[in-house]
């Protein structure tokens, strides 16, 4: 500890004699926004975000790979390269405009227990089989948002749209096109020193999903999965073709002291549902998920020659599922003559932390509780853990020459197990579904320790107007189930 | 704010009431009053193809907790009763239905007729 101290002291002294760093890449990644981040969401408060201008375009590679997979729905690595540009434009004191746009294309590796895409959003809803394999996934991402100050009151609004395509082109060859609209619109006035906003948040989001199979000598069962490796045995096999709807609203309200020294807070509530279609039997329902979340910060701040943020973060997101009772067959359709809500499942995040700093470093510590809990009602299965952790961040920003930013972060993290529960009726289940089970029990209840450091270079050209910048960000997660993951990201890009 | 979500999306009701009583009452032509059955009962929920079984008559129905939903009920066994002069006559029977809705979150009535055996 008192060598880290020794070492921020030495890099504030050289950071105090050095120049001043581009304010512009300060004010995007200082840890210190931590702070204000969440109320962006309202569009009337992201309009402030930043006092400069700056479009940037980058190149970037997101690489990840597991030596087991901690969820193996989502594979165990990915090599996913993509092109961005991003854009924040104050266009006068009062107006802001921002958007962004970027395309992805690149692989997920060795997926199982999942042949549908989304897997975050739709679980445990899913169409899977036992086999897996290589996806390949390519995505459409545009933003954009305009905002401005009517009398007393900022008014803004943005827009968000993801298109995805994910396909494998051996068997068991899936096939998952996404689209999800998000419309957002906020209002935020000043009232006691404080900017209060409040906003509204519509999504919209659709999956047409299917798995096919070229080899004559046979297929592989898929599974219309339910949660905890149970199925909707009825509809499983050779139904392959689904669709996906949904969407949902969010609610979100924050005040931020205008001096940016004071009371703050922010909450959110957001809720979603997804259902999941057969496209066979005449668009058959057959089941129902429901997410609601809720999030909330409250915190003090204070900013002068040093920097200072204590802050509660409580958050908590609830799933149930109804699964549909089909009926009788008539006329190649089954009628749903009622609905039993069979899965349920918790996660729920409570953590403190601090914010110390001056303008050109800042060091992070944040100690809480994480929980998480899945149940399927009958034939009764459970699965939770809980744990403590504690994550810890630093970050610096340095001017070597006279036209280059340097920004290095470090951070580390680590979670201990305190609780943990499993309860499968595993004299019934078949062996690659007791072989799932387990592997979801051991990684949900590992503790983990993390490590991560990444540094930025950005470097004016000639004209100062325009910027080159490289990135590199590695971090790696120590499972206790046995397991380790790393995460590599770069980045090179141009900025003006 | 969460009653405004809910009123803006519409509330999501649980169904938590997944379980149903069925009571299942075996008949036949050839008696009036079947005053004893044994015999197994097999209750397979057609959409998650769960099996539960049972041989606990109380005369001639038989009452199980099942998950509510659409059932495939077969039964074989052997049942007795008082003939017209005093006697115990018995018959071996089996009874099948491919479709029975056990919904109602109270009780379910089915009735299956008997097919006789010898």
């Amino acid at each position: 500890m008192s060598r880290i101290i020794i070492l921020l002291i030495i890099l504030s002294t050289v950071t105090a004699q050095a120049q001043e760093p581009d304010s512009a890449v300060v004010e995007r990644s200082s840890l210190w926004r931590a702070t204000e981040q969440a109320a962006w969401i309202n569009p009337a408060i992201h309009k402030d975000a930043f006092r400069q201008s700056r479009t940037e375009i980058s190149v970037s590679l997101s690489q990840r790979n597991e030596s087991k997979p901690f969820t193996p729905e989502l594979g165990d690595g990915h090599t996913l390269p993509s092109l961005e540009v991003n854009t924040f434009l104050r266009l006068s004191e009062r107006t802001s405009v921002w958007g962004s746009a970027a395309y992805m294309n690149g692989t997920v590796r060795n997926i199982k227990w999942n042949s549908t895409s989304d897997y975050e959003k739709l679980k445990p809803y899913i169409l899977a089989d036992t086999i897996g394999g290589d996806t390949k996934k390519e995505g459409y991402y545009f933003a954009g948002a305009y905002a401005t100050e009517l009398n007393k009151f900022a008014l803004g609004a943005e827009l968000l749209f993801s298109a995805e395509h994910e396909y494998r082109d051996r068997d068991p060859r899936m096939r998952g096109i996404t689209t999800d609209l998000t419309m957002r619109a906020g209002a935020a006035r000043e009232i006691a020193r404080h900017k209060l906003g409040l906003s509204l948040e519509g999504n919209i989001y659709k999956q047409t999903n299917n798995v096919d199979f070229y080899n004559e000598l046979g297929v592989s069962t898929e599974y219309q999965m339910t949660g905890l490796g149970t199925y909707y045995a009825r509809f499983s096999g050779d139904k392959r073709r689904l669709y996906f709807n949904g969407g949902g609203l969010s609610i979100a309200a924050s005040a931020l002291p205008v001096s940016g020294n004071g009371l703050y807070a922010d909450i959110l509530l957001r809720q979603r549902r997804y259902h999941r279609v057969l496209a066979d039997y005449n668009s058959m329902p057959l089941t129902d998920i429901y997410d609601e979340h809720i999030a909330a910060n409250v915190g003090w701040k204070r900013s002068a020659n040093s920097r200072t943020a204590l802050f509660l973060h409580a958050e908590h997101t609830r799933r149930s599922g109804d699964e549909r009772i089909g009926g009788k067959s008539e006329v190649n359709s089954y009628p749903t003559i009622g609905k039993l809500t069979m899965y349920k499942s918790r996660f729920t995040d409570l953590h403190a932390g601090a914010i110390y700093g001056r303008k050109t470093w800042n060091t992070q510590l944040n100690l809480g509780y994480v929980s998480q809990e899945e149940q399927y009602a009958y034939p009764k299965r459970e699965l939770s853990a809980a744990h403590l952790f504690a994550l810890a961040k630093g970050q610096i920003f340095l001017q070597p020459g006279k036209a280059t930013t340097l920004r290095i972060d470090a951070q580390a993290a680590f979670y201990a197990n305190i609780d943990k529960k499993i309860d499968m009726p595993f004299a019934d289940l078949s062996i690659p579904i007791t072989d799932y089970v387990n592997h979801k029990y051991d990684f949900t209840k590992a503790g983990i320790t993390s490590f991560g450091a990444g540094i930025r270079a950005d470097h004016k050209l000639k004209n100062p107007k325009y910027a080159v910048f490289a990135e590199l960000n590695a971090a790696t997660d120590i499972s206790a189930a046995h397991a380790s993951r790393f995460l590599l990201n770069i980045s090179l890009g141009a900025a003006f | 704010m969460a009653a405004i979500m809910c009123m803006l999306s519409a509330c999501h009701k649980e169904e938590d009431d997944i379980f149903a009583f069925a009571t299942l009452a075996i008949t036949t032509d050839v008696a009036e009053n079947i005053e004893r059955v044994q015999a197994q009962a097999v209750f397979t929920n057609i959409n998650s193809r769960k099996v539960t079984t049972t041989a606990d008559f109380n005369g001639n129905t038989v009452t199980v907790e099942l998950l509510r939903g659409p059932y495939l009920i077969s039964i074989e066994g052997v049942f007795s009763y008082h003939d017209n002069s005093g006697s115990v006559v018995m018959h071996q029977f089996r009874a099948q239905t491919d479709y029975a809705e056990i919904m109602d979150k109270s009780q379910n009535l089915i009735t299956l007729k008997a097919i006789l055996l010898d």
